[in-house]
């Protein structure tokens, strides 16, 4: 397990270590490109605390709900960094270890450099749902103005104009004496210049004055009929794919947990009662079901993760159970129990321990399968509602001109399925390392 | 043999009245009864209660149930609200499109999987074998709505070779008997690709480890020994042994096909149960949901019990009492 620290960033292994520069090559990439919001970030999120501590008269003022993207984006950056920093002197940290991590290096094959790769998707997708405002060059409801902006060809240029901060509203403090304040008052209007209210429709003569001057950007994966850019509601889609997806996912292996474990250590009648309940879910297909309790109970996103879990934890259920019975069997479950320890001992020191490879492998093909299910859902347009993006939704929307412009929901559907194969292969690789353990 | 499907019979048994019960409960604990659900709250409470004593909603949630199940078992499973047509025969209308979908689906399926499947284990470990199982690997975890997506694009509208939509052309009734066919499986080609592609990926993986599992066994061993050419051993001794399995992954696909079948009809418009469903939510004709709900289910179960009577009848050791 300590293996893992001598690593670059996640990962150790020459592989790794091209996969992990890789990815913090970008990484500098980005710090550097977005500066500007970077560093307003970073300034906001470490400055907004202590302005609440000591000045709790201005603290409503700066207490911004909608800057909390940003402080989790700089948050995530503050982390790589210090991981960074702290894989580079690996010498200082863990000199007397160093030697037996490489004796320890896992053996190069090309399924396990495959699983690598698996493993940094992920990694990279969690990376850009958690700081997709740093990363996409736009808001992901923002619209140019749409006599320019509307399905632009990857990588076409458009004409962006966006409406100014009103100055009175946040910039009144700009002359205020303490520089603390200012220094936060400075960062909070560049993030919030940024937010989407203040990048709607414009160019028009209403707005003269408060027009901020047009810029060409290159919209590098294209826009959508609403002049939106692609690329950045993928990244900004990743948040809600993810974020459902895991807590879906968390739900159901729980709740499969809990059942195949009652079913597997009890036996008897709860075994079987369990059993008949879980073949009774199994018996309809999930997405009709999904779709049954959409339609009567609504689709906030509370509800919709009920719904995925509440139809996806059969199978996690049966394997635990599954494994639990042949465990039973086991010699040295046998013996602990004629030891005379208890079957809650027995089940913390042995079962749990020894089911934790199954229910990882299977939690990480469930979050496939239930990124999967929100995707058709909000294909069919019973999930995550429009304005909010979505990979499944963005698809669905651009069903009505796929004939003119494929782009928008090509690369939805790319990051879609690279998510879930990866996911997938993953769960191959966790499984083959788990019964190649001796 | 009779014995054993009397068994499988009755255990399938609780599994409907447990469905049954699911379907019923999902209705009721929806926020607000029926009747406020499909009244204009404009109307007097006077009458609002009339129409809940009529229902019978004002009656205990057992005497509810019980009613509920007497109807549903004699197929009443409500009127439907758009249709204005009991819930049954709407979907008797709209089932058959989806059978003739998920039939071709099965076919290129199982055609596709067990030919793909037999290639990869015939040369095991070569390139080809290689390919099938990686290229299986991702087609098999590919969103049925990202491959139609695909097929839509390039089939329909880059090469027009096939059309987007719909299950016949508008003017098929003009047409002569073969020509409507011929429309008809013009019509049926992406959709079924659409649902195939990801489960004959699925089904030539498992094949192909079914047929390496099969070839280990003694018996191939002993044919072989016995001077046996190879193809008849592959075709008389391992086809036929590898099949046995693949029967029971069929049972479990039936439910996928279905679920496929949701999204595929509604993305080439395919009159089928699935669409029905969906179109049902958007103009929230809940009888009628529940109904296609109840139906797949029922479907499903009657799949996977024919596949597990299929199962003993071909493989005679599920028989044998242990």
């Amino acid at each position: 397990m300590n293996r893992s620290r001598h690593g670059f960033l996640f990962f150790s292994g020459t592989t790794n270590i091209v996969l992990s520069c890789l990815f913090f090559i970008v990484f500098l990439f980005i710090s550097v490109w977005r500066w500007r919001i970077v560093s307003s970030s970073a300034v906001s999120l470490v400055l907004t605390p202590l302005v609440l501590i000591f000045a709790q008269a201005e603290s409503s003022r700066f207490l911004r709900s909608d800057l909390w993207e940003y402080w989790v984006a700089a948050a995530v950056w503050i982390l790589i960094l210090l991981a960074f920093i702290r894989s580079l002197f690996p010498v200082f940290l863990h000199s007397k270890r160093k030697s037996i991590s490489q004796g320890s290096a896992e053996p190069p094959g090309p399924f396990l450099a495959s699983e690598r790769i698996g493993k940094l998707v992920l990694i990279v997708f969690v990376f850009l749902a958690l700081a997709a405002p740093f990363v996409a060059p736009f808001q992901p409801s923002s619209r140019g103005d749409l006599t320019t902006t509307r399905l632009l060809k990857p990588l076409e240029k458009g004409v962006v104009t966006r409406l100014k901060i009103p100055e009175t509203e946040s910039r009144s403090l700009s002359s205020a004496s303490n520089s603390l304040l200012r220094v936060l008052d400075e960062a909070n209007h560049v993030l919030l210049s940024r937010q989407e209210k203040f990048t709607r429709l414009s160019g028009l003569s209403t707005f003269e004055g408060q027009v901020e001057p047009a810029r060409i950007r290159t919209f590098y994966l294209g826009t959508d009929d609403l002049g939106r850019d692609v690329f950045s509601r993928i990244i900004y889609g990743t948040r809600i794919s993810l974020g459902i997806g895991s807590a879906a996912m968390c739900f159901a292996v729980f709740v499969g947990c809990l059942i195949g474990f009652l079913a597997g250590v009890y036996g008897g009648w709860i075994d079987r009662l369990l059993m008949r309940f879980t073949d009774l879910f199994l018996a309809v297909p999930s997405l009709f079901l999904v779709i049954a309790l959409v339609a009567l109970f609504g689709n906030s996103t509370a509800l919709l993760i009920t719904v995925l879990a509440a139809t996806g934890w059969m199978g996690v259920a049966r394997l635990v159970r599954g494994e639990v019975l042949m465990l039973r069997e086991r010699e040295f479950v046998l013996s602990a129990r004629l030891l005379g320890r208890s079957s809650l001992q027995i089940l913390r020191d042995h079962m749990i321990p020894n089911v934790t490879p199954t229910i990882l492998v299977a939690s990480v093909l469930q979050l496939g399968n239930v990124v999967l299910a929100e995707a058709a859902l909000s294909f069919l347009g019973l999930g995550v509602q429009p304005p909010t993006p979505s990979w499944g939704n963005m698809i669905g929307e651009s069903m009505a001109f796929l004939e003119s412009a494929w782009w928008v929901g090509v690369f939805p559907g790319i990051a879609l399925s690279i998510l879930v194969i990866s996911a997938n292969v993953v769960a191959e690789g966790i499984e083959k390392a788990a019964h190649t353990l001796p | 043999m009779a014995r054993l499907a009397a068994k499988r019979l009755a255990s399938a048994i609780p599994l409907l009245l447990g469905l049954l019960t699911i379907v019923f409960l999902i209705s009721r604990l929806a926020p607000g009864d029926p009747v406020t659900l499909f009244l204009s709250p404009t109307v007097p409470a006077q009458v609002a209660d009339e129409l809940r004593r009529q229902f019978g909603l004002d009656q205990p949630l057992l005497t509810q149930y019980l009613r509920w199940l007497s109807n549903a078992i004699q197929g009443n499973f409500g009127v439907s609200f758009s249709h204005q047509r009991p819930v049954l025969q709407v979907i008797a209308a709209f089932l058959p499109n989806t059978v003739i979908l998920a039939l071709a689906a099965i076919v290129l399926e199982l055609v596709f999987g067990i030919l793909l499947g037999s290639l990869a284990a015939r040369l095991h470990n070569s390139f080809i074998d290689k390919a099938v199982t990686n290229i299986g690997l991702i087609a098999y975890t590919l969103p049925t709505f990202w491959v139609g997506f695909v097929l839509l694009a390039v089939f329909a509208y880059a090469f027009g070779l096939f059309p987007s939509s719909q299950m016949h052309s508008v003017n098929s009734e003009a047409l002569t008997r073969s020509s409507q066919l011929l429309d008809l499986l013009k019509h049926l080609v992406l959709p079924a690709c659409t649902i195939a592609i990801p489960g004959g990926a699925g089904i030539a993986r498992y094949f192909r480890s079914s047929l390496l599992r099969v070839r280990g066994e003694e018996y191939i061993t002993v044919a072989r020994s016995m001077g046996i050419p190879e193809r008849t051993i592959f075709l008389l001794y391992e086809l036929p042994n590898a099949l046995v399995p693949v029967i029971t992954i069929f049972g479990l696909e039936i439910g996928t096909l279905l679920a496929g079948a949701i999204v595929t009809e509604t993305m080439f418009a395919w009159p089928g149960m699935g669409r029905l469903a969906v179109m049902a939510i958007f103009s929230r004709d809940y009888p009628l949901v529940l109904g296609c709900t109840l139906v797949s289910g029922l479907v499903v179960i009657v799949g996977n019990l024919s596949a597990d009577l299929i199962y003993s009848v071909v493989d005679p050791r599920v028989r044998v009492p242990s």
